[in-house]
């Protein structure tokens, strides 16, 4: 990199010396630059710009005339002091962590199936990413339509098996969340499918020819191969997956938009009704912080995490 | 690259990423403000061209006779030029807040009436009372259609269609129990239980997690005595609790949760509810999908009180360089030909008084008559997280996991911090 910086400020430059120091010192910036660019453009300003927001009392009204108040840490503070936050958080947990465990074991499970490599496991999985990149108002409406109570498709295979049931899945309050989560298990499975199968491909077949010639079962095989090698993966594929499932939001909002009686309203939607439906553009700012507050910890528990693991390869 | 280098090298990306943020912190203030409504300059006779909202959906019958009227207007005012655009109901009030903050508002949307006080609270609708004074017409309105385009006092619109409330039912199956229409709530729950069968519903009635279950039960609140105003009162839990006895009686079906008014309808259609509250637009729908079915239409049951909601749209002007343009075309509309055929392509009740309703069916004539009880839902700017509240209690409600009592003195302290100030 030094030499190509150094050819560039001799080709291009015949001033002085001390000039040309400074152009070799800021092609260096101007090689990040399109990259700090982009960052300020779409990460820093709508970072910033949602923080001054949250500071302020701004509706509707003061949003188009100006004159919003200052309110310092207040639209925080009521947020979190409201009485449907830990109603919310508590969904919210429930609905990422159980999506989530049940995610990446099924992955896990097809995953390793896909790797032994049979006849057409290239087009299985292929038809399995349909789910992944299927819109999740397509995948949230047929969910829907399953779990409706008089013409469900649930109810109907109930039926097959002697079970008369007119439940309405989601128009209970004690059967709608298992039923959202349900329906995000189905639609995550791919993604944690995909990412721990490329994980799989690269451990060396070498080394469970030689566990299984010295006598390793294919649970300890699993337990001390698989396991350690695909520690990262399996790590990146949780965050990820926690992340992506923590601020989920079009699914739920499709299925049952938070309710019945508040039964599924995560925090996403929380935010979603502040800002755009009550136009609450302060509070909801606040409110969209908050959500990003635990992906953000774990973001950099694992950035710790994975630069140790680095340093110790 | 060295790892002394490359450290140097960090800390000056780390060093560029914070002088990047101090300048954006720098620009940070009082967000908002951009959009501040220009006073209104005089028109020149130039050529104008409008920007139009609306969200009648392209092909519908709504959509084409405006278009045409609004082609006509052009023709007459060859100065003016009116760009319309399709914005999905969903989407309205969400774009136009954004457009405001982007100062690239239109100049004439139609919204759905109980928005209108959110917009006259946010500074972007032109106040047209010295426009409606002069214009001198403003009796030709009923009462409630009017009050639904006001706020503080001021006028901020005109309505366009106007719609309500009302019971439909099977005439089939009420003359073989041999029931007459409820009038009454009393009568209305014994029917509706007589009614029910293995395969049929007595009564359906829409209660989604959405503000359309708020407009359906609003009805029903009123008649008790109760209101918005004061949701956690005796009348307003006995409103409530009928409801929730309708759905434990087995005379309404649990599903009522999941059904949007369309969903209410296709019940209704279908025969597998007897009985049903919804609006005049539903009757061209019903027409469509159960051509044979043999129904009526009749007032709302009622109670202490009798009430029905009120619905439509109105015209919204936008304050601006051109809300004087937009004006005229939203006076130009107002007249007898052009609301008579908007009516008829939108399936909604005379807006005027000296309108005749788009046809001579008894279920019209019923839902005329039911519109001079129907009330709007004026209240405030804050109309929106309001409903929410009540749908939350609704729904505690309806499932058994809180009393009614508990459900409405939750909504009552999320509500009363939110009621407009007298």
């Amino acid at each position: 990199m030094t030499s190509f910086t150094s050819t560039i400020g001799r080709s291009s430059l015949t001033g002085r010396p001390a000039g040309r120091r400074l152009f070799r010192r800021s092609t260096r910036y101007l090689f990040v630059a399109p990259a700090l660019l982009y960052l300020a453009l779409f990460m820093f300003y709508p970072l910033l710009y949602t923080f001054n927001l949250s500071v302020f009392d701004v509706n509707a009204g003061n949003f188009v005339q100006g004159g919003a108040p200052f309110v310092g840490l207040q639209n925080y503070i009521d947020f979190i002091s409201s009485p449907d936050f830990a109603s919310s958080l508590a969904i919210t947990l429930i609905f990422t962590v159980g999506s989530l465990l049940f995610q990446h074991a099924i992955g896990f499970a097809l995953a390793m199936f896909f790797n032994l490599g049979f006849p057409l496991s290239g087009l299985l999985r292929a038809i399995m990413m349909v789910v992944w990149v299927l819109p999740a108002v397509v995948s949230a409406s047929l969910w829907r339509w399953m779990y409706a109570g008089s013409y469900g498709v649930l109810n109907a295979l109930l039926g097959l098996v002697g079970i008369h049931s007119t439940q309405s899945w989601l128009a209970d309050p004690s059967t709608a969340l298992p039923a959202v989560i349900i329906a995000n298990i189905w639609v995550g499975i791919p993604f944690q499918m995909m990412m721990i199968y490329a994980g799989l491909q690269t451990i060396p077949t070498q080394l469970y020819e030689a566990a299984a010639i010295d006598g390793a079962s294919a649970w300890r095989r699993y337990w001390s191969i698989t396991v350690p090698m695909m520690r990262p993966v399996i790590l990146t594929a949780l965050l990820l997956g926690f992340v992506h499932t923590f601020k989920a939001f079009d699914i739920i909002y499709v299925m049952t938009s938070g309710g019945p009686a508040n039964a599924t309203n995560v925090l996403s939607i929380a935010v979603y009704k502040l800002s755009f439906e009550y136009f609450r553009l302060g509070d909801g700012a606040a409110a969209a912080n908050v959500l990003l507050v635990i992906p953000l910890v774990l973001s950099i528990i694992y950035l710790f995490y994975s630069r140790r693991e680095e340093r110790g390869l | 690259m060295s790892a002394s280098r490359r450290g140097r090298m960090r800390s000056r990306i780390a060093a560029l990423a914070v002088a990047a943020i101090t300048v954006a912190g720098l620009a940070a203030c009082a967000p908002g403000g951009s959009g501040a409504p220009k006073d209104a300059a005089q028109e020149t006779s130039g050529p104008v061209k409008l920007t139009w909202w609306d969200y009648y959906q392209p092909g519908t019958t709504s959509s084409d006779e405006l278009d045409a009227q609004l082609k006509e207007y052009q023709k007459e005012h060859p100065n003016v030029t009116i760009d319309r655009q399709y914005i999905a109901y969903d989407d309205l009030k969400k774009t136009l807040l954004q457009s405001a903050g982007a100062d690239s508002l239109p100049d004439v949307v139609i919204i759905n009436s109980p928005d209108q006080q959110q917009f006259a609270e946010t500074g972007i609708a032109a106040d047209l009372t010295k426009q409606l004074k002069a214009w001198g017409q403003l009796d030709k309105y009923p009462k409630g259609l009017i009050q639904s385009a006001m706020y503080d006092g001021k006028y901020f619109g005109l309505p366009i269609t106007a719609n309500c409330l009302a019971l439909f039912y099977d005439k089939k199956a009420l003359a073989d129990a041999g029931l007459k229409p409820p009038t009454t709530w009393d009568e209305l729950q014994s029917d509706a239980k007589a009614l029910t069968t293995k395969d049929r519903y007595g009564f359906a009635y829409s209660a989604i997690n959405n503000q359309q279950a708020v407009f359906q039960w609003l009805p029903t609140l009123w008649q008790s005595g109760g209101d918005l105003t004061k949701v956690n009162s005796a009348n307003s839990v006995r409103a409530l609790q009928f409801w929730s006895d309708l759905m434990k009686d087995g005379s309404v079906s649990k599903e009522a949760l999941n059904w949007d008014q369309t969903g209410v309808e296709q019940e209704f259609a279908q025969g597998r509810a007897a009985m049903m509250i919804n609006g005049p637009w539903q009757i061209p729908t019903i027409a469509k999908e159960a051509p044979n079915l043999d129904y009526g239409v009749a007032l709302l049951p009622k109670d202490k009180e009798e009430a029905s909601a009120l619905g439509g749209e109105n015209y919204m002007v936008i304050k601006g360089a051109h809300q004087d343009t937009g004006w005229d075309v939203v006076k130009w509309l107002q007249n007898k030909q052009r609301l008579e055929a908007m009516a008829k392509a939108g399936g909604s009740l005379p807006v005027r008084t000296d309108l005749k309703p788009f046809d001579d069916s008894a279920a019209i004539a019923t839902f005329t008559d039911q519109l001079q009880v129907a009330r709007p839902r004026a209240y405030g700017a804050n109309y929106a997280e309001m409903a929410d509240a009540v749908v939350i209690a609704m729904q505690s409600t309806l499932t058994g996991s809180s009393s009614a009592q508990d459900a409405l003195d939750k909504a009552a302290t999320t509500i009363k911090p939110l009621l407009p100030k007298q």
